[in-house]
């Protein structure tokens, strides 16, 4: 019997994520390695530390104009993503207080909350990376131009950029493990690649207040 | 080691500008065309091929009067620059010169950011004073190659290289000699600022008049950034990723689906 499928992520955004991603990989692997001294020899992965240097400033704006070139393409998409992240509903905050039964049994989770498309961890990152990603954007642009302000404000920029660099790197660490390892929710994996195709059961599952909306 | 230092004394600097071009020609550094803005300061400030510049001043007195001074990287004793470099191109030698390896600079511009007089500059690697490194460092002292070219240059007898412990004895007393010459205001700036300096300045006005901070400190938040944000940084992705590993390994969350 043929598995119903449901569409979770249009191909455009499949698109974006990787490309995304792949861009933040490298910006935190070069980062990183300019942040730690003793970490400067992973820079020789692009040859010398000086390269990696260079492709962190120049990527950074790749980093910054990507988004901003998906959203526009997709406002609608965008929009909806961005209405979805912005309700947290009682149901959600249920779900912070036990974070989603991830930790069972740890901390108790007998029953959890129905979640939407996003659960309220998803919801959280959404906010986390929507965030941060402009801090690093406007501090990196301050780092870039940095003979234009005054060596205070590019102190304090560099401070925030690297807290929130290593944050979003803890993140998405985070974000992967869920997604693509943990055996209870690793399936999203697949939302991601090839055709961004989700079994019904699964949704019915994990995000069945959006399977109401969807048979609606 | 001994640190040792130069000495420019602008009373008796007569402005000639023969350290800013020995400065190029040792250091082989371009020049451009620069343009006038209205004093004699040319190029009007540091830049990626100028290390040191003569800056002029005209309106110190009523009567028109020259002032000058000699404006490159101080060799702080306690350096910004060095503490905020994140590739180790820039050190402190032992005898308080503040140098720099042009193969580990990364182009950043922490330094800049860093350094309270904002003075190393950067084109596509860091330049500034390295105080002449490889002469003081090779020179022999009978032909006077192991003084800074700029000292060496100077026909005025304005710049003076040395032990500092004695350079600062002589500065204090010259200043001394103009204070009893109606120039009230004259001091020797970088006595004690910033771990004190390794360019002794003996100035006849107030260190502001020629563009100086009288007090300037060693930013504070560069201590933050490496004392707090390093190992916060490393607890937060360490933590993250043994979070996971662990998460794994104890098999946490509920089984058969998390619903």
């Amino acid at each position: 019997m043929a598995v119903k499928k449901i569409e979770k992520h249009k191909k455009n955004t499949r698109i974006f994520h990787w490309l995304h991603l792949i861009t933040f990989i490298v910006m935190l692997w070069t980062g990183i390695s300019l942040f730690y001294p003793w970490t400067n020899v992973l820079g020789l992965t692009f040859g010398s530390l000086r390269n990696a240097a260079f492709i962190h400033k120049y990527l950074g704006w790749f980093y910054v104009v990507l988004p901003i070139i998906y959203v526009s393409w997709n406002f609608k998409l965008f929009s909806n993503f961005f209405k979805t992240i912005s309700t947290f509903t009682p149901e959600d905050k249920k779900w912070l207080s036990i974070l989603g039964g991830y930790l069972h049994p740890i901390i108790k989770a007998d029953e959890i909350p129905p979640q939407g498309k996003y659960n309220a961890g998803q919801k959280l990152l959404g906010w986390i990376i929507i965030v941060f990603s402009i801090l690093l954007g406007i501090t990196g642009l301050v780092m870039f131009y940095y003979a234009s302000f005054p060596g205070f404000w590019v102190r304090m920029a560099i401070i925030v950029h690297v807290f929130c660099g290593t944050f979003l790197g803890a993140a998405v660490i985070v974000h992967f493990y869920l997604a693509a390892v943990n055996p209870t929710s690793n399936k999203e994996l697949g939302t991601m690649l090839g055709s961004g195709m989700i079994e019904e059961d699964y949704v019915k599952h994990h995000n069945a207040l959006w399977y109401e909306d969807l048979k609606k | 080691m001994e640190r040792v230092a130069y000495m420019y004394d602008s009373s008796k600097c007569m402005g000639c500008r023969g350290c800013q071009s020995i400065c190029k020609e040792w250091n082989d550094q371009k020049t451009d065309p620069t343009t006038f803005t209205g004093v004699y300061t040319n190029p009007p400030s540091l830049n990626p091929d100028t290390r040191m510049i003569i800056k002029f001043y005209d309106t110190f007195t009523p009567d028109p009067n020259f002032n000058f001074l000699k404006y490159q990287c101080f060799h702080c004793g306690d350096p910004a620059c060095v503490k905020a470099c994140p590739s180790g191109a820039l050190f402190q030698a032992e005898n308080g010169i503040v140098a720099f390896d042009v193969d580990k600079c990364i182009a950043c511009g922490y330094c800049h950011s860093a350094c309270p007089f904002g003075i190393p500059q950067i084109g596509k690697v860091i330049n500034k004073c390295d105080m002449c490194y490889s002469r003081v460092m090779e020179g022999s002292e009978s032909d006077k190659t192991s003084t800074p070219a700029c000292v060496k240059s100077c026909p005025a007898g304005a710049l003076t290289f040395g032990k500092r412990n004695d350079l600062v004895e002589q500065g204090k007393k010259k200043v001394e000699v103009l204070k009893n010459k109606g120039y009230t205001e004259a001091n020797l700036y970088g006595e004690n600022i910033l771990g004190g300096l390794g360019v002794l300045a003996i100035l006849k006005y107030s260190p502001e008049k020629y563009g100086l901070p009288k007090e300037p400190v060693v930013p504070t938040d560069i201590g933050l950034w490496k004392g707090i944000l390093h190992p916060l940084g490393l607890v937060m992705l360490g933590g993250a990723a043994g979070f996971v590993v662990l998460h794994r390994a104890l098999n946490l969350g509920k089984k058969g689906g998390d619903q």
